[in-house]
């Protein structure tokens, strides 16, 4: 996200509502065509760090190498990419793709022969431990005020508000929920909380036979209270996730239907499915079943949030048994499918493109997806949903995911945290309207009569 | 001071609000001291307050591990029991990360973590000098995140006897929001210091950071919290943050397990701002009495004053002639008196003045008239006998040229007494021509040689070198000289000098006449010139005012100066003329 906002760019870039707006393009294209051909015209005044222009044939080259590469995933329905005479970029597809828009936002314009040449506001310095960049003086956005960036990592949230409270950084991606209050009345901080396009979910393995029926996973949904998670998990810093679409995408609808807790009601619905509780044996409680869950150990919000899952689901006879790992480990887990359920954060994205990729199963996608759960009660509305390339159709779409999601459960979508970052308030950061703020970072400048420096 | 307004406003002010301002003084000074004893032992008292609540956090966090060792105690529960007794605990009680429980060799048995157990047994506790209190809490130490936090361990005893331990990770983010909680005033805030004088907690948001820069307390603060430590009550002491260069009102308490201090500061300005409205409110309160005070005395005085202003005024109008100015004074008082008394005695003034001029004119229409008699009976008499004789000798020519020639001569005298009345009420007529003023003087001087040489005095000329014309009549020039001449006659005794001088200037000339007679008293010199004034026991005394009228038709001024008993000088003052008079042939 950083490198997106800081170094390089993409033809498009799409705002908090998932609408796309032109970045390194003049204008967001139409579909022609009847969405099989997409024409994008290139910003004359844009150069990459190099000072050579982003002309069409460069973007043609770059985006052919992305293309190239099997693990790229959005480009699969281009047919064809041309450079036209009036030097636009003209994209042919085999069958409408409603997410190349999007995928044209995510798609950074780097040349793999020149991995350090963006076209950002910032310039990359290379051969540094973090990333660190450079103001690029010829942006065609203007040249911004701050020199100098760089991006220290910290292993988790708290240590990042430590770093921020012993001046070691200017700001802060992300506060531990925690510690948000503690900024409250700091004169020296400036917090923006937004809700971030990232979710918490309860991840079923539909391997495993008792989650791959749907009744199961319907009662586990109706057993979680996801208000105790937010408020006890959370410490209320976040809000109730139904489903994983993106809740400010301009398509999102809020009367579709969602899960309220009915441990009541899911008991029962243990019980029809043929899962009595069975007596308790010796190091084991009395439970209908087990369910083993990885969690992210290295963030210990999780572990607190699984821990309130074991209580919810123990106390409708389901034994949720704990298993931390960090990063590496859950990927290769998860890769192997060695797992019942997992719990992680998991990006929506602005758009509907990300629903797809997780949530459509890999027989019969088009690309790469990253889901690995033997989920695919999906795939028709989702098939559906990338071949919209109209409003009406992308806005029905999205109503009928969202129905399907609730009807065949393919997780618990339990929240979506409220991400607070902060900012030393020596800075105008303006009012962006972005919540995002970092997205306008090359317009910060200091605040009157401040210096920074370090 | 000489204004009574300006006295008046003093008295009442010094008898007033010197008194006033004294108690005032005092009022604010034992106001101020009691205000800022009241304000420290009120915060002593909620830091007594604030140390007794942390105690009960840690005690109440004592309660729910010793609960738990008693759940855990003597019982036969399995692993996934114990393990989920202490989750569900961290999870209802937000004050712990983490609970593990340690057997007597100190391995883990249980825990709240899922994994491996981050927590150890204080070394203090394993060395057995913890074990005399009820729980220990750790000092504390850095953890990954670079914050400090803290352990609390609790003693585990089963029915075996076996020992063990609770230990629990207490939550520093908890703390620190029930230190947060602790307001004083509108900026006071607590903190909290370790037995080492370190910060663990700090009320002051802007301030967290020194605990995550590990900033030692500020030495007053150490200083404070051991010194609570050992007298083991609040005390106080004020010193300025030397982050922030404020001044602070420091109260700290003990906390006696763990032998933690509880600071709680409050800048001064916040904690006696009441002491300080109050202040301010006494001073306004007393600037307002003051004002008041000179305003109402400012008040009384001038309506005091002003009649006695309304007093000297209508004196100044009389004394300025304004006879009719009469003060009008209100009141009943001594000064409504002076002014009845005034207003009295200015009627009777007004009368005797009426009383004076009817005097005065009658005396001067009893001068006029026996001038008049004088002047006239002696002509009219010459006549009325001339008369009588013509009768009896009519036939006689050559007395009838006699009785023309008396006749005429008497008539002339009346004329000139008559002429002399009415020149004295309208310009006299005369005739200008430039003159050759030396020789008016010296024509004059020679006419009345003969008179003065009967007297016994000297006449005497002195001449400018220089010709000197002016713009003159020759008749009335003489007339002047011939009355002062004869004025100075009359009023030298014989053997005194008589001098008629003329000295040219560059545009004017003077004629000088001055003689060695008796002089003129000063109070009459001032008249001397005015109508029917004169010395003399005859006469209309219009002699001086027709010359000092003659002199200023002509353009010039007549002055005089005199001395009692040496003599007396009158100066004409003529402006010269580059005229020359016209020769007449023949």
């Amino acid at each position: 996200m950083l490198r997106s906002f800081l170094f390089a760019e993409g033809l498009l870039a799409l705002d908090w509502q998932g609408r796309p707006w032109a970045r390194l393009a003049t204008s967001v294209p139409e579909w022609e065509d009847e969405g099989l051909t997409l024409r994008v015209h290139l910003r004359p005044d844009a150069q990459f760090h190099d000072g050579t222009p982003v002309s069409a044939s460069a973007v043609v080259k770059i985006l052919k190498q992305k293309i190239a590469k099997s693990q790229t995933s959005g480009f699969e329905a281009v047919k064809s990419l041309d450079t036209a005479k009036d030097g636009s970029v003209v994209f042919r597809l085999s069958r409408p793709d409603g997410f190349l828009i999007s995928t044209l936002a995510t798609a950074l314009i780097i040349d793999e022969d020149k991995p350090n040449v963006g076209t950002g506001p910032f310039r990359l310095v290379p051969g540094k431990e973090n990333l660190e960049a450079v103001r690029n003086t010829s942006y065609y956005r203007g040249a911004p005020e701050i020199e100098r960036v760089e991006v220290k990592p910290y292993t988790t949230a708290r240590a990042t508000w430590v770093g921020l409270l012993r001046n070691e950084v200017d700001m802060a991606l992300e506060i531990s929920k925690d510690s948000v209050e503690f900024l409250e009345g700091a004169a020296r901080f400036r917090k923006i909380k937004s809700i971030q396009p990232f979710y918490i979910p309860l991840v079923f393995n539909l391997r495993n036979p008792i989650l791959a029926r749907t009744e199961v996973r319907r009662a586990i949904s109706d057993a979680i209270n996801r208000d105790e998670i937010v408020s006890q998990g959370m410490r209320n810093r976040g809000q109730v996730a139904v489903d994983p679409i993106w809740p400010f995408h301009w398509a999102y609808n809020n009367g579709a239907p969602h899960h309220t807790p009915d441990p009541l009601g899911a008991r029962e619905r243990l019980d029809a499915a043929g899962l009595p509780v069975r007596p308790a044996t010796p190091g084991r409680r009395a439970s209908r079943f087990q369910l083993k869950c990885l969690f992210y150990n290295v963030d210990p919000q999780f572990e607190r949030i699984g821990l309130l899952l074991q209580r919810q689901l123990a106390a409708v006879g389901i034994d949720l048994i704990l298993e931390g790992a960090n990063e590496k480990q859950l990927v290769a887990r998860l890769g192997a499918g060695d797992f019942d359920s997992y719990l992680f954060q998991l990006t929506s994205g602005r758009d509907v493109s990300y629903a797809y990729r997780f949530w459509h199963s890999p027989e019969g996608a088009l690309g790469q997806v990253m889901q690995n759960t033997g989920y695919n009660g999906a795939d028709a509305v989702l098939d559906r949903l990338r071949q919209a390339h109209e409003e009406p159709d992308i806005r029905v779409a999205v109503g009928d995911l969202r129905q399907r999601f609730y009807e065949d459960v393919p997780a618990v979508f339990l929240a979506w945290p409220e991400v607070t970052r902060a900012v030393d308030s020596r800075f105008d950061i303006g009012n962006p309207s972005d919540p995002e703020i970092f997205a306008n970072l090359w317009r910060w400048h200091l605040a009157s009569s401040q210096t920074a420096s370090r | 001071m000489k204004r009574i307004t300006g006295r008046f406003v003093l008295l009442i002010a010094t008898a007033a609000v010197l008194p006033l301002l004294l108690y005032g003084s005092v009022s604010v000074s034992k106001l101020t001291d009691g205000t800022e004893q009241s304000v420290t032992r009120g915060n002593q008292a909620v830091a007594q307050q604030i140390a007794a609540q942390i105690k009960l956090y840690f005690d109440n966090s004592h309660r729910v591990l010793a609960s738990i060792a008693g759940d855990l105690r003597g019982t036969q529960l399995e692993q996934w029991q114990k393990e989920e007794i202490l989750r569900n605990h961290v999870l209802d009680f937000p004050e712990f990360r983490e609970i593990s429980v340690f057997d007597a060799a100190n391995r883990v048995t249980a825990s709240s973590r899922v994994g491996i157990s981050t927590l150890k047994i204080p070394s203090a506790v394993e060395t057995g000098n913890g074990t005399a209190v009820a729980y220990y809490v750790a000092p504390p130490y850095i953890d990954a995140d670079a914050l400090p936090t803290t352990t609390m361990a609790v003693p585990l005893v089963d029915t075996s006897d076996e020992r063990g331990w609770i230990i629990a990770e207490i939550s520093l983010e908890e703390l620190w929001r029930t230190v947060d909680r602790i307001k004083v005033g509108t900026r006071g805030y607590a903190l909290l210091l370790d037995e080492d004088g370190n910060l663990v907690a700090h009320g002051n948001p802007d301030e967290k950071t020194l605990i995550a820069l590990r900033e030692a307390a500020a030495s007053e603060e150490r200083t404070l919290a051991d010194d609570a430590r050992k007298s083991q009550v609040p005390l106080a002491a004020k010193f300025t943050n030397p982050h922030t260069g404020e001044e602070l009102l420091a109260v700290g308490a003990p906390i006696d397990n763990p032998r933690w201090a509880v600071i709680v500061e409050q800048p001064t300005e916040d904690a006696f701002r009441l002491s300080r409205q109050l202040q301010v409110q006494l001073f306004a309160a007393i600037g307002l009495a003051l004002l008041g005070t000179v305003i109402l005395g400012w008040v009384w005085g001038r309506s005091f004053i002003q009649r006695i202003f309304a007093l000297t005024r209508v004196t100044r109008a009389i004394a300025d002639g304004r006879m009719d100015e009469r003060v009008a004074l209100s009141g009943q008082d001594e000064i409504r008196q002076l002014g009845d008394a005034f207003n009295s005695m200015a009627d009777r003034l007004v009368e005797l003045q009426e009383e004076i001029r009817k005097q005065e004119r009658q005396a001067m229409f009893g001068r006029i008239a026996a001038g008049l008699v004088h002047d006239l009976s002696h002509p009219i008499q010459n006549i009325g006998n001339s008369c009588k004789l013509i009768q009896k000798m009519f036939e006689d020519a050559e007395y009838r040229e006699t009785f023309k020639r008396t006749v005429e001569r008497e008539l002339v005298i009346i004329k000139r007494v008559l002429d002399d009345l009415r020149n004295i009420a309208r310009p006299i007529p005369l005739e200008r021509f430039p003159v050759d003023l030396n020789k008016t003087v010296a024509d004059a001087a020679e006419a009345m040689e003969q008179h003065a040489e009967t007297a016994g005095l000297t006449l005497r000329t002195e001449l400018s070198p220089e010709t000197v014309y002016i713009e003159g009549d020759v008749f009335a020039l003489g007339r002047v000289y011939r009355n002062l001449i004869l004025n100075a006659i009359q009023a030298t005794a014989p053997g005194g000098l008589i001098v008629i001088a003329s000295e040219a200037h560059s545009d004017r000339v003077q004629v000088r006449i001055y003689d060695t007679g008796c002089g003129i008293p000063p109070e009459r010199l001032g008249q001397i010139f005015e109508d029917f004034v004169t010395t003399k026991r005859r006469g209309l005394g219009l002699g001086l005012a027709i010359s000092k009228k003659i002199v200023e038709q002509l353009g010039g001024t007549i002055s005089v100066a005199s001395e009692v008993g040496k003599g007396t000088t009158f100066v004409l003052d003529f402006p010269r003329t580059s005229a020359r008079p016209m020769l007449v042939a023949g």
